[in-house]
């Protein structure tokens, strides 16, 4: 095995975060020169968010639902029953609601910016927007990240409300538990920590999946099969990018917040 | 590979003046000096490399006003790759291109734009935006340089298609619903919307039928009459070729390998030549 064949698949690797970094620059380089194409931005909003709504309703509901049917046995056992809309709670708005919802969008709405960036592409779409004169990262790229960081955040605050509706559900079915018992067990068990927490991960998960699946559209070669590859390696890289994230992200809060 | 060109000043892009190196060279095969006025093309020198594989290797080709130049031959022998030097989609490695005296391939992305902004390219497969109607995609580029009303690019969407022999009512079509020639002709009517000095079109025949091929050629000699624009059309379809050309050019291996008129491409002994075109003709 020659040192060629070892060293290709760094440079590679190397070449990918180098151009990654080049696209993120130039994207928020765009959000502060014009043109800024709102109009864009706004119709992204919608294809991210609100067409994702759906899909993060039932992650939202079957969630909060399977960690209170499993809370309610262990806790049960420990005549702990009481605490189960705190650990829903605290459990969906700290990890769960971020993470999943996250994970959800990722292969909704990456699949889908690759497949429709990576189409572009290889039909010269992009070529002859450039031939125009317009720049494709601010026509294309930006108002998908814009609507990214926008609506991932809005969008897990709902699957968070949801989960913890859905808690609430089977409290109240297995153990006959009362409205303001759960709730207030529920928001006890938050704090400003968890909220923020909360709140900053999606931020940070919305632009990872929207600037890699943007990358991965935007580099797409091979025709139709190329497209393919592009919307897989997007789910993928956008999936494995959000729980590493989420990793450190947690190990910062935790060192800001002290728990 | 999301590189863009470096930023120049608002001041400098006023007008786009020539570069002062640029010295035009006699057009082959014309006895009369160069314009500078009329010369809108320059290609000079030009390298191009991917890798191991040298697509150019020093290619010298020029345009003038009201002349259609016909790039061609086969299949991956960079006919293409010359078009998108010219649009500065791709940057040579070593050589100059020159667009009315401007050299693009130094030019700032501020220049690079403006410079865009006078030449339309049709490509191949039309690169119709598939989410926008045909109306849009015919205003898109008014819309992208602002100043023009909605009643005004209405008008001039209307001009075009009618231009290229499409009713108005094809306006609301979505590109999905156009068959291959109206695709084309879509294409052509997009290109010119903003009365370009320059199109370049890329394979504007391949894999449309005789009858509408021959439409495409009319329309691509119309532009050149009515409205004096210099064209580059690369092609291996030599049918269409000879329909269009005012001047030829075969590529081969990286190299320009032959220019000439019509008469002299069917005069010539050049092997590698006629033996493209007796290819071509038998496979018509």
């Amino acid at each position: 095995m020659t040192t060629a064949t070892l060293t290709r698949p760094i440079k590679t690797a190397l070449e990918e975060i180098q151009n990654l970094s080049i696209l993120t620059g130039r994207t928020f380089s765009a959000f502060v020169r014009p043109p800024f194409y709102w109009r864009d931005t706004w119709v992204q909003m919608d294809v991210i968010g609100v067409q994702s709504l759906v899909i993060v309703s039932l992650t939202g509901i079957f969630t909060g639902m399977v960690l209170a049917l499993q809370s309610a046995v262990q806790l049960s056992s420990f005549g702990a029953s009481l605490f189960v809309g705190q650990l829903v709670s605290a459990s969906v708005v700290r990890e769960l609601g971020p993470v999943l919802t996250a994970l959800m969008v990722a292969g909704r709405v990456g699949s889908g910016i690759a497949a429709e960036l990576g189409s572009m592409r290889v039909s010269e779409q992009i070529d002859a927007l450039e031939a125009m004169g317009t720049d494709p990262i601010k026509k294309l790229v930006k108002p998908r990240v814009q609507a990214g960081l926008v609506m991932l955040p809005v969008l897990t605050v709902i699957t968070d409300t949801i989960a913890i509706i859905g808690g609430q559900v089977i409290a109240w079915l297995t153990l006959n538990q009362g409205l303001s018992t759960y709730w207030n067990a529920a928001l006890n068990g938050l704090f400003f920590s968890d909220l923020f927490t909360g709140l900053a991960k999606p931020f940070v998960f919305g632009f990872i999946i929207t600037i890699v699946a943007c990358y991965m559209g935007l580099r797409t070669t091979g025709g139709t099969a190329g497209v393919g590859r592009s919307t897989t390696q997007a789910v993928v890289v956008a999936s494995v990018l959000v729980l590493a994230s989420d990793f450190f992200l947690t190990k910062l809060f935790i060192e800001i917040f002290g728990h | 590979m999301f590189r863009r060109r470096n930023k120049r000043r608002s001041s400098d892009l006023k007008e786009l003046a020539p570069d002062p190196r640029w010295q035009p060279r006699p057009a082959s095969g014309r006895d009369r000096p160069p314009d500078p006025d009329n010369r809108m093309i320059d290609l000079e020198d030009v390298h191009l490399s991917f890798g191991d594989n040298t697509v150019l290797g020093g290619i010298w080709l020029e345009v003038d006003r009201g002349e259609t130049l016909v790039v061609m031959g086969g299949s991956g022998q960079g006919k293409s790759t010359i078009l998108r030097i010219i649009l500065g989609l791709l940057e040579p490695d070593s050589g100059r291109v020159y667009v009315h005296g401007v050299n693009v391939s130094s030019a700032s992305q501020e220049v690079l734009d403006q410079v865009r902004r006078q030449i339309g390219m049709v490509f191949q497969g039309g690169a119709l935006f598939d989410s926008l109607t045909v109306g849009d995609n015919l205003g898109f580029r008014l819309h992208e340089e602002k100043g023009h009303d909605e009643e005004e690019v209405d008008s001039l969407v209307e001009e075009k298609l009618s231009f290229v022999d499409l009713e108005p009512n094809v306006a609301n079509l979505m590109p999905a619903e156009l068959s291959g020639g109206m695709r084309k002709r879509v294409a052509l009517a997009r290109a010119i919307m903003g009365s370009p000095r320059i199109v370049l079109y890329d394979e504007p025949t391949t894999g449309l039928d005789p009858i509408t091929a021959e439409t495409i050629t009319a329309l691509i000699n119309k532009l050149r009459d009515q409205q004096s624009v210099a064209s580059i059309v690369v092609t291996h379809d030599i049918g269409a070729a000879l329909a269009v050309g005012d001047r030829f050019a075969m590529l081969k291996d990286g190299d320009i390998i032959f220019e000439g008129d019509a008469e002299e491409v069917l005069a010539t002994d050049n092997q590698d030549v006629r033996s493209f075109i007796d290819a071509r003709m038998a496979g018509a």
